[in-house]
């Protein structure tokens, strides 16, 4: 492949990564492993090889019957744009390889938790020397952005009500409450996150206006002020 | 004032000097400028065209994006301010390095389909809790369809209604609900709990009611591993989150039950690699579990007091600087006993304000395979700097390693100079160059620095590494035997002294020794060092920071490596 042209080449392995005892002790002696590319004292040109396991070390990669692999699945999601980062023209947004570095290893990481799967996708970026990233696709805007949402203070998020409307006002609500970041995919665009609070507790409700921005992860903090009695809110209340 | 003024709230002052690539956007989706680079310690401020609603976003070493939004007034004096704060932080400063640097493993909650049923109820632990290291505190979930069968899950992972005839008899013990849940209508909104006897008989209830710590001797030993929960959950009303320990007893002995955690150093035998037991003064501390449930325990190696070094000394430095192997031996979910060689930048303590000790944390790793061990290992022990640039490397964020790396190459030229050794930090700085400067040129420039990183180190390998493969850099390679044969002696040399420290040295020397072998087939010295190294490079696992090995224990025969037992 060394003499393909391209500029811009993918090789797909999606695969399993265990590997049996006696196929490392036969890759220990040699007698497997033999490397399908001469080996090669380091790299002659510069070049940019990152590589996006479909799985952890030791460990087999997962998908449903009848379908794609969930590491396909995040691939193809992160190359539609999930991975895509803003930059000048605000109607499509580019995707490269270190985006989808950032990207691609959290897809993963929701779709094993959302499935109850041990999977996990692992990332090496060691072979990257230019600086300058090729263009792998260009999504049109709007994108699915994945996002995390979570009050500041961290006490307020365990027990927030927190929900977002997008622009065409519709609501949704966390699922649970509870201590973890809400990892959630939002359009990217304007978006409201809201936190509020049972009676009871002792932070006041906070309606937030986002831009949210295609980037590989978007990070909302949602600043929440602490209620004092009477009615009045101390500190927070800033945009997050 | 068009100014955003952009801060950090990391809880990470032990990672005050580290540089992240900060971006900022306007509300159309449009980039502002070109990416400001900022240390974690003091942020900076960048300007903007005009007022109205920006994001700020930043990646931290560890891969993890950061952001906020914030408002630029048109009018007012004061800089709008963005404070960047990451969804998970360190839960205390001395361990800011694993949040921020490196990236821990998410915590996860246990599917029920996992756990395996047993006679007469639930029997949670034989595969869940393979070992004292899943002992971290999980939330046990009944899967769906169990919810749907006993009753409708009220609010809150640990309430469930559960009809009382599908509440078994528990053997030895109470029977949870044949007084108070006499119906199903009796169960809501309540939380079940063993009763006391219960408690009692299966341990010592810790402060809080979901809180029980188990004492080893009362829990069977399952195959494979330890079996926690026969007596303790023998039911369905126990599946809610509870926070498993090994009682002090077994902490006190290793830190970690089931495991032995050892110290291990490369013996002088140049023919073969020994390891044998270092005497290195080590500091377990089990306390970083309260830290945060993921963490295991931290092993911490004492350096040596800092002297700079008389540059005719060259003996000094050699006893000075040395990698160490901490070993930890522990059982997979199948069973299989594993030992891990992880290896550990040691010796003198570095100069100026930097750690003074090498720091091994265990945590537990968060896609356990059947096959593999249960634990992760990060480490710490080089220069700040230098296992910043190496953690954005893997990362992909090449914003900051061009920048960083150009900084922590010449600040490590200069440390060199300057009689201040860290050839850890240097090593990186190496591997960093050979990966990011290509052009033969600017690698010629530093060929006598790698010199001295590979002749004034001898117990360290890596800069034998790092010379050897720069020396057969560049086009005219080929047309200069006494280059080749002088990296050629440099990659024996590396391979006599042991195994590289860190994982990026492990395949630059395995790739190059094989490129070297195949055109030199006849080289029977070459093709032993070649086999040596292939032997390590099969147990490799390749995502690791410092390199590290995972062999079946006891080690095969004949294995390169002569492990003590």
């Amino acid at each position: 492949m060394r003499r393909c042209q391209a500029s811009t080449q993918y090789f797909l392995l999606d695969a399993c990564r265990d590997s049996p005892g006696e196929l490392r002790a036969a890759a220990a002696e040699g007698s497997v492993g033999r490397p399908i590319i001469d080996p090669r004292g380091g790299p002659q040109r510069e070049r940019n090889a990152p590589i996006y396991h479909a799985a952890a070390p030791e460990k087999p990669a997962f998908g449903p019957p009848n379908d794609k692999s969930f590491f396909a699945r995040a691939l193809l999601d992160c190359l539609n744009g999930m991975a895509a980062r803003a930059g000048g023209d605000p109607s499509f947004f580019s995707i490269d390889h270190a985006s989808l570095m950032l990207a691609l290893p959290e897809h993963v990481d929701r779709l094993a938790e959302e499935h109850e799967l041990e999977l996990r996708c692992s990332t090496d970026g060691s072979d990257t020397q230019l600086l300058d990233l090729p263009q792998l696709h260009r999504a049109r805007s709007p994108v699915d952005v994945l996002t995390t949402i979570f009050c500041r203070p961290r006490e307020a998020h365990s027990v927030a009500q927190l929900s977002f409307t997008d622009a065409d006002g519709n609501t949704t609500p966390r699922p649970a409450i509870g201590p973890k970041p809400w990892r959630v995919t939002l359009r990217s665009g304007k978006n409201t996150v809201a936190a509020t609070f049972a009676r009871e507790a002792t932070f006041s409700e906070q309606r937030t206006e986002i831009t949210v921005v295609p980037t590989p992860l978007f990070s909302v903090p949602v600043p929440v002020a602490l209620r004092i009695p009477g009615g009045a809110s101390a500190g927070g209340g800033a945009p997050g | 004032m068009n100014v955003i003024h952009v801060t950090f709230d990391t809880h990470a002052p032990d990672e005050w000097n580290t540089p992240v690539p900060v971006e900022v956007f306007d509300d159309a989706m449009r980039r502002v400028g070109e990416p400001h680079v900022f240390n974690l310690a003091h942020g900076g401020t960048i300007d903007v065209d005009r007022a109205g609603r920006y994001y700020v976003m930043a990646t931290l070493p560890n891969g993890e994006s950061v952001g906020a939004s914030v408002d630029v007034a048109a009018t007012g004096d004061s800089a709008a301010a963005a404070v960047l704060v990451p969804a998970e932080s360190s839960p205390s400063e001395s361990l800011a390095w694993a949040f921020t640097r490196q990236r821990l493993p998410r915590e996860r909650e246990v599917p029920r389909r996992q756990v395996p049923a047993a006679p007469g109820g639930f029997e949670l632990g034989s595969d869940v809790f393979a070992d004292f290291t899943d002992l971290g505190p999980v939330t046990l979930r009944p899967p769906v369809r169990e919810q749907r069968s006993v009753g409708v899950p009220a609010r809150g992972a640990d309430i469930f209604e559960v009809p009382r005839r599908q509440v078994p008899a528990a053997s030895g013990g109470s029977e949870l609900g044949s007084e108070v849940f006499t119906d199903s209508t009796d169960l809501r909104q309540v939380t079940l709990r063993p009763p006391a006897r219960e408690q009692k008989s299966a341990g010592v209830p810790a402060p809080g009611a979901d809180i029980f710590e188990v004492p080893r001797g009362q829990v069977p030993a399952a195959t494979g591993g330890s079996e926690l929960g026969s007596e303790v959950f023998t039911e369905f009303t126990d599946l809610r989150p509870v926070t498993l320990r090994p009682p002090a007893r077994e902490q006190r002995s290793v830190g970690v039950p089931e495991w032995d955690v050892d110290v291990l150093g490369m013996g002088d035998r140049r023919e073969w690699w020994t390891l044998e037991p270092a005497s290195d003064q080590t500091t377990w501390n089990a306390d970083v579990q309260g830290a945060d449930p993921r963490l295991l325990g931290q092993l911490t190696i004492a350096r040596l007091p800092f002297v700079p070094v008389d540059p005719s000394e060259l003996d000094h430095r050699s006893t000075r600087w040395y990698p160490l192997f901490i070993r930890y031996r522990a059982r997979s979910r199948r069973g299989a006993r594993l030992s891990t060689l992880v290896a550990v930048p040691a010796g003198q303590a570095l100069g100026g304000s930097q750690r003074p000790d090498s720091v091994v944390l265990f945590v537990r790793a968060d896609a356990v395979s059947s096959d593999a061990p249960p634990v992760q290992v990060m480490v710490s022990g080089a220069r700040a700097q230098a296992e910043t640039l190496l953690s954005y490397f893997e990362h992909g964020v090449l914003t900051a390693v061009h920048q960083l790396g150009a900084r922590v190459v010449e600040e490590s030229v200069a440390l060199l100079e300057r009689k201040l050794e860290d050839p850890f930090g240097a090593a990186i700085a190496g591997y960093v160059l050979l990966r990011t400067a290509a052009r033969p040129q600017e690698q010629r420039v530093l060929q006598g620095w790698m010199r001295n990183l590979a002749n004034w180190f001898p117990r360290i390998p890596d800069g034998a590494v790092i010379h050897g493969a720069s020396l057969l850099r560049g086009e005219d390679v080929e047309n200069d035997p006494a280059r080749v044969a002088e990296a050629r002696s440099y990659l024996l040399e590396a391979v006599a002294r042991g195994i590289p420290t860190y994982t990026m040295g492990l395949r630059l020397l395995f790739d190059t020794l094989r490129s070297l072998a195949e055109k030199r087939q006849d080289d029977a010295e070459l093709a032993a060092a070649l086999a040596r190294v292939r032997f390590v490079a099969a147990y490799a696992d390749w995502t690791a920071q410092t390199t590290t090995l995972t062999y079946p224990y006891p080690p095969l025969p004949g294995g390169g490596i002569e492990i003590p037992g």
